[in-house]
């Protein structure tokens, strides 16, 4: 039904550069160095020896109640995670500002305070890997548009 | 009425005044320095 | 007796941005004048002695950045006073001002005099004031006063309402105005009177009363006036009585600093006796801080804390309510830097949560956290496509009935990560160790046991491409097929105590996780794979994801588990739940997400939710969200079906009048849960805007509150210390609030 592994031809996801340097990244640095380290051949180095620049313009997390029972109290929270970046190229932007957000729903009970807390730090993780997943994969993808463009 | 803002740090020249009370008490009842008034009307030309 | 000005129409039809009041005074032409040059030029010259020089005729004035237009123009050479008449126009473009009316006495260089009968209007830092007065002196260097004068911050032609008094100053040093004998005229009908009252003249923040909110609801009438401090850059105070018929009077004080290095918010509320209730001072308080000690040191306090169990209950409001019956208490300092070309985060913290209880229920009170420190150690072995990953934590637990103790958990692990275009594999291997040490106890728990399991877990996956277009847009559609192996042999931890544990919330991600337990104390057996296929649709030129469904499972290699209690048992079948995720931007304008998570075992739907919201235009959404439970707690200890259904929607019904509306219903006890209306109305040439919000909301089992909001908003006169378009926010998920900015055009 046409489904060919990924690489090989449809979509070839290099990244347009191979040194790349993670700034004002706060919380998701090393989801995005990881992220960037899957990609054939890229290093993740520091800014001065980079050929190209990911700058995460912000990163903003909202938690909200989602759902409640009888009684008022929360029995489900919905957390949203937005993340904004954008590439540089020798101190040019050379992308639009990307935005993706990412959602969770986490039930919640009054009985299960600390546990909770613990999942929620492990789904705030989950989230920000998610999100640099998709961000380098729009990266990856958007070279490859401008270079079947260029042909 | 007062507007509540954010905060931001000091800076210099900060044209923005600041005080616990900010009115304009003062302002009203400063003399008014000498201002031209409409009684002496000068002589017909 | 003359007509009195008019500062424009009741219902104005609005104007163009730029456009003014007074038609700007014309200048004659000529090429620009040297400072302190004065050029008059008229129809006629009526005469000259050495010391007066009369014009008359479209007479125009030129000095500086005055210009004045007038009929006649006299001018008194020796002190410098100019006096036109019959009708004058005198722009200044220092001050962006324009000033006309019928008799002018006017010294140009101080910049002083008065003028009889005078419109005038002024834009400073883009704040517009407008007025009419009968008399109007300029007391020079930008300070005016006005003599029974009407004035407001509308546009031209715009008298929706304004601000009547006998006397106005305005100050733009001071950035004050003052007015005595005012009264706020809205469409002509005068609603509020005071001998005297100040207000800002440019956008920054002033001291002062800002606009009171008024409710009406559970606790009776309520007013709240709060008087904000505008103490300095980065110090302000917000002080207001919040008066209550139903309970009495209420004080609360927030406080706001800000440092290079820290910055934080302190609020109190106090009421010092409750009609409704025999508790007396009652009072809440919270204190968030967050400081940078220094670039590898940083620390912070979030303390809240109420007076007794129902305060929340009382005065929250409903987000308070539906937050938590756990108020946290909690202060932490971080240590975060590299180590042997690694990262170290470590983090020292206290806790000890204050658990508002019910008469009706108990909530299990959460253990003290006296202290913990936990830290990771992360380190990347480039070469071999590894990271280590070091977790040590230890805790000092203290509770009032249960079993105290301190737990030390170290929790080495090594991950490789082979990731390719096509796919990828990334096993982990680690050794989960913890020991307790538990005080003496009347159960047979003895003084210290310790556990040590490893945990192994493969995760990997295969991606397949293929284009696909669908209305017209190409898209990419992946097809991701993954295994999630994990391996954890079992182990009874039926003597552990449990100090932070509970089981996760059951969902698609779930599938994913090694062990089902949050917490350190309980770590379930596996030896099991989780199989899932995810399809996603990605926009061929930007990548975006627009829709992504995926479907999971688990099958289990063998049948015995552990449960929260810490007893090994027997699972009855081979194959887990079945879980089913779906979501995206189905269309522009409307996005959807659904879970289903299905009982194999039973063949039942175990809980399944359905969501959407349709962004019509801006100010226009609709959202809904469906939810059905099998077996949940629909309250405390009361396990049951449950099915609730949550439609909320804004729209902007026409230019000025938007509806807002929630309705949070539970289908399967049939009662709503949380409602609210609102109107909202923004004046056409968004002059002012005034919402009313009337809220019905559950605060406990049987108990309900309700509550109406009313807020009025006039441009950059003032805004509110609490409004209630947070309420807004959190109900409707795309609302958007008509701010200040919104409400001008």
């Amino acid at each position: 039904c046409g489904f060919q592994l990924r690489g090989t031809g449809l979509t070839d996801t290099l990244l347009p550069y191979h040194r790349w340097a993670i700034e004002d990244a706060s919380s998701m640095k090393n989801a995005l160095k990881y992220e960037l380290k899957r990609r054939q051949n890229v290093e993740v180095v520091d800014a001065a020896q980079s050929e190209a620049i990911l700058r995460v313009l912000s990163v903003n997390g909202d938690k909200r109640t989602q759902s409640i029972n009888l009684e008022g109290s929360v029995t489900e929270y919905l957390m949203t995670l937005d993340v904004v970046v954008q590439v540089e190229h020798q101190g040019m932007k050379v992308s639009e500002p990307l935005h993706v957000q990412v959602r969770r729903f986490m039930d919640y009970s009054d009985n299960e305070v600390l546990g909770k807390e613990d999942e929620e730090a492990r789904l705030w993780s989950d989230m920000r890997n998610d999100a640099a997943a998709q961000l380098i994969l729009r990266i990856a993808m958007m070279n490859a548009a401008d270079l079947k463009a260029r042909q | 009425c007062g507007f509540k803002g954010g905060l931001y740090l000091p800076k210099e020249n900060d044209k923005q005044t600041f005080g616990a009370v900010q009115t304009g008490f003062g302002i009203d009842k400063r003399p008014n320095q000498v201002s031209p008034t409409m009684q002496n009307n000068p002589q017909p030309f | 007796e003359q007509q009195p000005l008019s500062l424009g129409s009741k219902n104005p039809h609005c104007v163009a941005p730029t456009a003014t009041m007074i038609v700007p005074a014309k200048t004659s032409g000529g090429e620009a004048l040297l400072p302190d040059y004065t050029r008059l030029t008229a129809d006629k010259a009526a005469g000259q002695t050495h010391n007066r020089a009369r014009a008359e005729g479209d007479v125009i004035l030129e000095r500086n950045s005055q210009i004045l237009n007038a009929e006649w123009v006299d001018v008194d050479l020796v002190n410098n006073v100019t006096r036109a008449g019959d009708q004058f126009t005198l722009s200044d473009s220092a001050n962006n001002s324009n000033i006309n009316g019928e008799r002018l006495v006017y010294n140009m260089d101080t910049r002083q005099g008065e003028a009889e009968r005078s419109r005038f209007e002024t834009a400073q830092e883009d704040r517009r004031i407008q007025g009419v007065s009968e008399k109007m002196t300029m007391l020079g260097d930008n300070r005016y006063q006005l003599q029974d004068a009407k004035i407001n911050t509308c546009d031209p032609g715009d008298d929706s309402w304004h601000i009547r008094a006998s006397q106005v100053t305005a100050d733009y040093n001071e950035n004050v105005g003052v007015a005595r004998h005012a009264a706020l005229v809205f469409k002509g009908v005068p609603i509020l009177y005071t001998p005297w009252m100040d207000f800002p003249l440019n956008g920054n923040r002033k001291s002062g009363l800002l606009l009171p909110t008024i409710k009406a609801g559970s606790n009776g009438f309520e007013l709240e006036t709060p008087y904000y401090f505008n103490l300095a850059p980065n110090y302000d105070a917000t002080i207001a009585p919040h008066l209550m018929t139903d309970r009495g009077l209420a004080i609360s004080g927030e406080f706001r600093y800000l440092q290079p290095d820290y910055q934080g918010r302190v609020y109190g509320k106090w009421l010092p006796d409750d009609r409704k209730n025999d508790e007396n001072n009652r009072y809440e308080l919270s204190w968030q801080h967050q400081q940078q000690f220094s670039n590898t040191l940083s620390g912070g306090v979030d303390f809240n804390q109420v007076s007794d169990d129902d305060y929340v209950r009382d005065f929250g409001s409903r987000a308070d309510v539906q937050r938590s019956n756990h108020l946290n208490r909690q202060a932490w300092v971080d240590y975060n830097d590299e180590l042997w070309d690694g990262d170290f985060l470590a983090r020292l913290q206290v806790q000890k949560y204050q658990t508002l209880q019910n008469k009706q229920r108990t909530i299990d009170e959460p253990y003290r956290i006296m202290p913990r420190l936990s830290a990771t150690y992360l380190k990347d072995f480039d070469p071999y496509h590894a990271t280590l990953n070091v977790f040590g934590q230890f805790t000092n637990f203290e509770h009032d009935t249960k079993q105290a103790g301190q737990r030390a958990v170290l929790y080495p692990s090594l991950g490789f990560d082979f990731t390719r275009p096509w796919g990828y594999v990334r096993p982990k291997i680690g050794v989960h160790a913890t020991h307790y040490n538990l005080e003496e106890d009347a159960t047979q728990h003895d003084g210290s046991i310790s556990r040590t399991l490893p945990i192994f877990s493969v995760d990997s996956g295969l991606t397949f491409d293929r284009p696909y277009s669908f209305d017209g847009r190409d898209y990419i559609q992946t097809l991701e097929p993954r295994l999630f192996y994990t391996y954890i042999p079992s182990k009874d931890q039926s003597r552990f105590p449990n100090f932070d544990t509970t089981e996760d919330s059951l969902t698609y991600e779930s599938l994913f996780r090694e062990n089902r337990f949050s917490g350190q104390d309980r770590i379930n057996a596996a030896n099991q794979v989780t199989t899932a296929l995810m399809t996603r649709f990605l926009e061929t030129q930007t990548g975006k994801e627009r829709f992504k469904a995926g479907v999971g499972q688990r099958i289990y290699f063998k049948d015995d588990d552990v449960d929260l209690r810490g007893n090994v048992y027997k699972r009855e079948q081979g194959k887990s739940d079945f879980f089913v995720l779906g979501g995206g931007q189905l269309h522009e304008k409307l996005y959807a997400e659904g879970q289903w998570h299905y009982n194999q075992n039973l063949a039942e739907t175990e809980s399944f939710s359905i969501g959407a919201k349709y962004e019509h235009a801006p100010g226009r959404n609709i959202s809904a969200r469906y939810r059905y439970d099998r077996d949940t707690e629909i309250y405390s200890d009361h396990f049951d079906r449950s099915e609730q259904i949550d439609i909320g929607a804004q729209w902007a019904v026409n230019q000025n009048y938007s509806l807002v509306a929630r309705q949070y219903y539970s289908l399967s006890e049939n009662r709503p849960l949380d409602q609210l209306f609102g109107v909202e109305y923004k004046s056409d040439c968004g002059c002012w805007n005034a919402s009313v919000v009337a809220q019905h909301y559950v605060s406990d089992l049987n108990q309900s509150k309700n509550a109406v909001f009313f807020q009025l908003q006039l441009r950059n006169l003032s805004n509110l210390g609490n409004n209630p378009v947070e309420v807004l926010r959190d109900s409707i998920p795309s609302y958007q609030p008509l701010t200040d900015e919104k409400a001008k055009k």
